[in-house]
């Protein structure tokens, strides 16, 4: 933690809501990106993403600098985001039965694919629509890994402390998300495969 | 295993980079020479990257609406603090009441045990330590106010009436126990003790007062939640009350004394916390006062814990 932070998590201890405002500045995208991730829409993530930013703010002397500040938010956002999840669980449920029955995702791409010429940005929109509508797919253990992995760019150990489990757990939870996230987008679209050629032709693996 | 088995079963950590670099190489190499597995990798990179750009701006208007909602909860704690506050005040004014409508009904009705009953008023307060140890100087007790009904009684309770139904109060002087709750429908104003109350409060938990006198507060309250978290062990409330003092210190009006309220969860603990804090500051009293049964009907689970509560003032 470095000297300012510190002094910015002083000054919000004391109730400063500016000092609190500076000190998330740069963490609040993440938090919101947790929740949209987490909630699968932009209305509960707002809600959600609030939530956590005013719960850490109240309960910002708790903070024992035992982890960073920013893996501390996160955790909160992560538990409010699970307890929404848990108190909707039957919602939630239903959404996903539906999810993999209805096939909109699919044709949409085709069509596309069809008209000529489509421009590497929009392939490459369509690309992410296809894995964030994949990822809306998984559990909710799945897909909260991946968004501390690939969002959050954690490592394993972090993700292991933040979740309290141990990081074999982890390195094993997202290998089996990564791939249930491959199978449902390989089911969907044959876009990715030929996306996944062009990549390699290119050489983009790096 | 076979080398794409478990190239396929580690494509993940390989990506991460979350694996020795003996293994990372042993993937690399292997990836080299086999289609199939470089394929699989492709696709899975692909997903990955994918994955780590899906990240979306903030709404419109999130800061603003986020401000609105911190003030709010600021406001929230203040006003919290500010409620606590004066039912506090008005506390003490009711507190001159309660003692002596407490003791005279305790003492009549032998609630000191042996020595002192009979129904008569003895010698006032300073008979009652026989039994429980009282305080030095202005200690205060919470406890539970008895239902003050009946038009009889109000002639003996004058202005404090009002306040006095179902509110928990503080005494002066601390009175052990404020019994039990008296039986509305009588019209006249009598409080039963049982014998097995008189018999439970002899054996009184003790609260602590300590009363710290400093220069600066706020370094005050900021020592005091690091011997709070040195000691550890304390209940998790232990933050929110000072968090609160804080709040309200710092918020709207710097008094200059500040009072804290915390709990430990046993005796020992509370030792250690004192001496902690009669080494940090040396200007400190402190004093044990017998802890009555206060208005624990809301509060059940918090009915075995160790208060302490500590008064900081501003050096004149």
């Amino acid at each position: 933690m470095d000297a300012t932070e510190k002094r910015l998590i002083e000054l919000s201890v004391s109730g400063d809501i500016e000092a609190f405002e500076t000190l998330i500045q740069s963490h609040q995208k993440k938090v919101y990106n947790i929740a949209l991730r987490m909630t699968k829409n932009h209305e509960d993530a707002q809600e959600l993403a609030q939530d956590a930013i005013v719960r850490a703010f109240t309960s910002i002397g708790k903070f024992r600098g035992d982890s960073s500040f920013s893996t501390w938010l996160y955790r909160i956002t992560m538990n409010v985001c699970t307890d929404f999840l848990r108190k909707r669980s039957k919602a939630v449920l239903i959404s996903m039965e539906q999810g993999a029955v209805a096939n909109d995702n699919q044709q949409a791409i085709q069509i596309e694919e069809e008209a000529p010429g489509p421009d590497e940005l929009a392939e490459k929109n369509q690309l992410k629509k296809l894995v964030r509508d994949a990822m809306d797919s998984l559990s909710d253990e799945h897909r909260q890994v991946l968004i501390f992995r690939d969002i959050m760019d954690m490592s394993y150990k972090e993700i292991a402390d933040t979740l309290n489990v141990n990081e074999g757990t982890i390195k094993s939870r997202i290998n089996r998300a990564r791939a249930g996230l491959k199978k449902i987008i390989m089911q969907r679209s044959e876009l990715f495969q030929d996306y996944v050629v062009k990549y390699k032709r290119k050489g983009g693996n790096s | 295993m076979n080398r794409c088995e478990y190239c396929l079963e580690h494509l993940s950590s390989y990506i991460d980079g979350e694996m020795s670099e003996n293994e990372m190489k042993e993937i690399e190499e292997h990836l080299k020479e086999c289609n199939s597995c470089a394929y699989e990798f492709n696709i899975l990179k692909t997903i990955v990257s994918t994955c780590s750009e899906l990240e979306e701006e903030l709404p419109d208007g999130f800061s603003s609406s986020l401000h609105t909602r911190l003030e709010k909860a600021q406001a929230d704690l203040l006003a919290e603090r500010k409620r606590k506050g004066k039912i506090k005040v008005f506390s003490q004014i009711a507190a001159g009441f309660i003692l002596v409508v407490t003791l005279g009904f305790a003492i009549r009705s032998g609630f000191f045990g042996g020595g002192l009953v009979d129904g008569r008023l003895m010698s006032g307060s300073k008979s009652a330590p026989d039994a429980a140890p009282m305080a030095k100087g202005p200690s205060v007790v919470e406890f539970s106010a008895p239902k003050v009904s009946g038009k009889k009684a109000g002639e003996s309770t004058g202005a404090a009436e009002d306040g006095v139904k179902n509110e928990s109060f503080a005494t002066a002087q601390g009175v052990a126990d404020a019994g039990e709750q008296p039986d509305n429908k009588e019209s006249e104003f009598t409080i039963q003790f049982s014998e097995e109350r008189a018999i439970t409060s002899s054996k009184v938990k003790y609260d602590t007062e300590i009363t710290i006198i400093v220069d600066d507060i706020g370094k005050a309250i900021e020592s005091i939640m690091a011997i709070d978290e040195k000691v550890g062990k304390s209940r998790e409330s232990n933050t929110a009350y000072l968090q609160d003092s804080i709040q309200a210190y710092r918020g709207s009006t710097r008094s200059n004394v500040v009072e804290l309220k915390l709990v430990y969860t046993s005796e020992k603990v509370e030792q250690c916390f004192i001496k902690e804090i009669l080494s940090a500051f040396p200007d400190t009293q402190v004093d044990s006062v017998p802890s009555a049964d206060k208005d624990e009907t809301e509060d059940d689970e918090e009915a075995e814990e160790e208060y302490i509560k500590i008064i900081i003032e501003k050096k004149k």
